[in-house]
């Protein structure tokens, strides 16, 4: 039997020297000679159309050295999931004809100092038409709601191909469906209908790190850009697209970030950054404030689940229908698959054979969302757990019963058609049940995942 | 005017000088939590920046005539000084952590608008008054008289705040707050109570409210009803539901005004019925 | 403008800084401080604090011209000679940190705790860590840590 010096042993974090000492290098570490700062101009309003962006008073303070517009950058399109065959994408990197959210960059001055930028920020006059916002998820499914997306509605088309988990050329719908049996006649048959309605607010990230990024044009024509993010291969491939340069060229640096928890996932504003560090061919920083976190930054969508199970005489759910809507804001991102994944998620690790989940990525005027911690499975797992609490009361029967009763077991097929083969879901009930010194009837405690 | 003057001084003289010279346009610095905000966040640039951190001032002085604070003294200061109104010293406690307690000085919480302000509110119902001064002159002022508005002030526009003083401690004194964590965040709501009983009546009241509105104020519906009184739980529960009466408190972001009007009754029931001994909610 | 001179890590500096300038803005963009970071520009997170003259501030909150003849110890002044302190070694040991973004303020905060108080109460550790916040520990390793150098 070998002996093994790391394996099985408890072993230091290297990091931790760095953090405990402060010579830890984070983004606002780096700097450059000549280095510029960036500010944004940001859109006042939640919904309008852009009449004139004025930036001769701007861009005659000294020290301003450039006001980057939708017209410097190359290929104006935020790609974001569309590298992965999600789309069509939806948001610019600048705008120049409307704005879709409070916040919205509608400009960036770049400047010699971090004060001078501001200051030119507030020179620049921006005229905006407001259009009536959409700004609640249920409004804007309603026919008669402001259509804010250019395909005319404000939902995310799944099923046709460019939702990342459909073939080409099926149907479109407004939701993304799960279907399974036939849960008409599951309703029809039950003893019990038990209905729940949850909403799981938006959620701030809140990492005590706010997005920094510094972008660096070497002399050979690559750029290198340096950013705290958790998806450097989303950053390289967005900004290529964006500045039609081979990925090959852009090198993607990032060292420790300062916690990101899903909020530093989509390429917020690495492009924006590229664009400008391009364009004035000098190296250009950009670093928010803890403000521009909470109001613009990307959170946790707001999820709202309604969910009605039909359930048996004998505990056993025999179908259920689930209506989930998630706020993906004013941009698609990656909420397409953030709604794909809950869908797949709403059985939780129960068997229900009987299923029809409709999972609908809703646009609202309000900050683009995006992942945080266990993406779409959260809000599902809070909806799904309450709504086998509250089956479990409405049909009289002990909570542990009624999970043990309908955990899904090996040989069953999934909601979403996987053969289940590593069901564990009955032994990790037993094992919290005993840490937490509960005592589980001996019925319960002879079931397993084998059947 | 872009760039500014920073001005630090050992002698009240020079302050006070530089006070008239600037008036308005002068940012008076003491600790530095919420005005150092000003500049970095509201993008406030005075005229001039006036530090108080080198002046004489952050003392506690405590004789038979009362109580006499300097405006920069620091909460860490404040709490290292025996027999204070136990009122300022709890509300000294409540300032989270210990950073801020070396920057915030009892001057500076004076002037900051609610959620800040806990000393304030503890002061007010200690009937505290301020030492104000100014080139060749003073006056005092009742902090009860002090607050004329948000974020406007009974002072002069060449006065600076010297000390505060509380003449005649009220022997009975508390002051209760609500988090939203038990040891951390801002304040919803503070209440402070001072109280002396004759003959097991109420001879001497004041309640103050803080968080609800800019600046604390006096509860002085429900202070005129408790005046006299032998303090029963009846007695006081029909003066604590009057204990917002006169103000308009609004939601913010956080909690409604109906949330915070009711917690300030019930921090001020709890100090009552503490003081008066009773077995309370 | 405003000329300081102060101590920083055991060493003199003398800065020109703008009156309106914070002591974070002189030690990050002036003179290239790593152990420093930008949290919140409140007070509230703590992860720009420093010791000024042995006691904790928010540099983000301390105007530049307050330090002038004072002496500043920031995170990385706290080994000397490489010798790490054990305060270091018990968030090492116990894990304390994930990101390490906000280990000056909670570093800075259990040191200037222990030099009042040697054996400080559960509740005087969790108001002196109200000043600091973590989103990667849940700050359970941390107390941790600082439990285990309270005599």
């Amino acid at each position: 039997m070998a002996q093994f010096s790391v394996l099985g042993k408890p072993l230091v974090n290297v990091q931790l020297y760095g953090h405990v000492t402060g010579t830890t290098q984070y983004i606002d570490d780096i700097s450059f000679p000549g280095m510029l700062w960036i500010k944004a101009v940001r859109s006042p309003v939640p919904r309008g159309v852009i009449k004139k962006i004025d930036t001769e008073d701007a861009e005659r303070l000294p020290g301003v050295v450039k006001i980057i517009t939708a017209k410097d950058v190359p290929n104006n399109l935020h790609v974001n999931m569309a590298v992965v065959g999600i789309g069509p994408p939806d948001e610019p990197v600048l705008p120049d004809k409307e704005v879709n959210y409070k916040g919205e960059v509608i400009c960036l001055v770049v400047a010699r100092d971090e004060e001078t930028a501001l200051k030119a920020t507030q020179l620049v006059n921006v005229e905006i038409e407001e259009l009536p916002p959409v700004l609640d998820m249920e409004e804007a499914l309603k026919p008669s709601s402001p259509k804010i997306k250019p395909w005319n509605s404000n939902t995310f088309t799944f099923g046709s191909g460019m939702d990342g988990a459909t073939p080409p050329g099926g149907q479109g719908r407004p939701y993304f469906l799960i279907k399974r049996g036939n849960v008409d006649e599951a309703f029809k048959k039950a003893r019990h209908i038990v209905e729940g309605s949850y909403l799981v607010p938006p959620i701030e990230h809140a990492p005590i790190e706010p997005h920094v990024c510094v972008v660096k044009p070497e002399a050979d024509g690559k750029l290198t850009i340096y950013t705290a993010t958790q998806a450097p291969y989303f950053v390289r491939d967005n900004v290529a697209t964006i500045l039609n340069m081979p990925p090959s060229k852009i090198r993607v640096v990032s060292p420790a970030v300062g916690g990101g928890f899903g909020g530093k996932v989509d390429p917020e504003f690495e492009m924006m950054v590229a664009v400008a560090a391009v364009t004035v061919k000098k190296p250009v920083k950009w670093r928010w404030t803890r403000e521009e976190e909470f109001t613009v930054s990307t959170t946790r969508p707001a999820v709202k689940i309604e969910i009605q199970d039909a359930i048996s005489g004998d505990g056993l759910i025999l179908g259920r229908k689930a209506r989930l809507l998630h706020d993906a804001g004013a941009y698609s991102r990656t909420s397409p698959y953030g709604v794909i994944k809950a869908c797949f998620n709403l059985s939780g690790p129960y068997h229900i054979p009987n299923v029809e989940y409709r999972g609908y990525c809703v646009f609202t005027n309000r900050q683009p969302s995006s992942a945080m911690r266990g993406y779409g499975v959260f809000e599902v797992s809070f909806a799904v757990e309450l709504q086998m609490e509250k089956n479990a009361k409405t049909i009289g029967m002990d909570p542990f019963e009624f999970r043990f009763k309908n955990a899904y077991r090996n040989n069953q097929i999934s909601a979403s058609g996987k053969l289940i083969d590593d069901a564990y879901i009955i032994e990790t009930m037993k094992e919290a049940a005993a840490l937490a010194g509960i005592n589980l009837p001996a019925h319960l405690l002879s079931m397993s995942s084998q059947g | 005017m872009e760039v500014g003057e920073y001005y630090r001084f050992n002698k009240v003289k020079q302050a006070v000088d530089l006070k008239k010279k600037y008036g308005d346009e002068a940012l008076v610095v003491a600790g530095g939590t919420i005005a150092t905000q000003l500049i970095t966040r509201f993008g406030l640039r005075p005229k001039a920046i006036l530090s108080l951190e080198n002046l004489p001032l952050n003392y506690v002085k405590i004789t038979r005539a009362g109580v006499e604070i300097g405006a920069t003294t620091t909460v860490s200061n404040l709490l290292s000084i025996k027999n204070l109104p136990t009122a300022l010293v709890q509300a000294a406690r409540g300032i989270h952590g210990l950073a801020l307690k070396e920057m915030a000085t009892i001057g500076g919480n004076i002037f900051s608008p609610a959620p800040a302000g806990d000393l304030a509110t503890a002061l007010l119902a200690l009937d505290a008054d301020l030492l104000l001064v100014r080139t060749g002159g003073k006056r005092i002022v009742p902090l009860n008289k002090f607050y004329k508005g948000s974020l406007t002030y009974n002072m002069r526009r060449d006065e600076i705040l010297y000390a505060i003083r509380i003449s005649k401690v009220p022997k009975l004194s508390a002051f209760l707050k609500l988090t939203p964590y038990a040891y951390s965040g801002p304040t919803i709501c503070s209440a402070a109570v001072g109280m002396d009983l004759s003959d097991g009546k109420v001879a001497r009241l004041a309640i103050s409210v803080g968080g609800l509105t800019t600046h604390p104020y006096r509860a002085t519906v429900a202070e005129k009803m408790l005046k006299g009184k032998l303090l029963t739980e009846a007695i006081i529960d029909e003066a604590v539901a009057r204990v917002t009466d006169g103000i308009q408190p609004s939601d913010d972001g956080f909690y409604s005004a109906e949330y915070k009007s009711k917690v300030a009754q019930v921090l001020v029931r709890k100090i009552l019925y503490k003081l008066a001994g009773l077995n309370g909610r | 403008m405003v000329k300081i001179r102060f101590k920083l890590d055991g060493a003199f500096v003398e800065v020109e800084a703008k009156p309106y300038q914070t002591l974070f803005n002189v030690l990050k963009d002036h003179l290239g401080t790593q152990s420093v970071h930008f949290g919140c520009g409140q007070g509230a997170c703590g992860a720009c604090m420093v010791l000024v003259n042995g006691k904790p501030r928010y540099s983000c909150l301390t105007l530049a011209g307050y330090v002038d003849g004072k002496e500043v110890v920031t995170l990385a002044g706290l080994a000397q000679d490489g010798e790490l302190t054990p305060i270091q070694r018990a968030f090492i040991e116990n894990n304390a940190a994930q990101c390490g973004y906000c280990m000056p303020g909670m570093i800075l905060t259990a040191k200037a705790l222990l030099d009042k108080s040697s054996k400080p109460s559960d509740e005087e550790i969790f108001d002196a860590l109200s000043g600091n916040l973590c989103r990667c520990t849940g700050y359970v390793p941390i107390v941790r840590a600082i439990k285990t150098l309270v005599r």
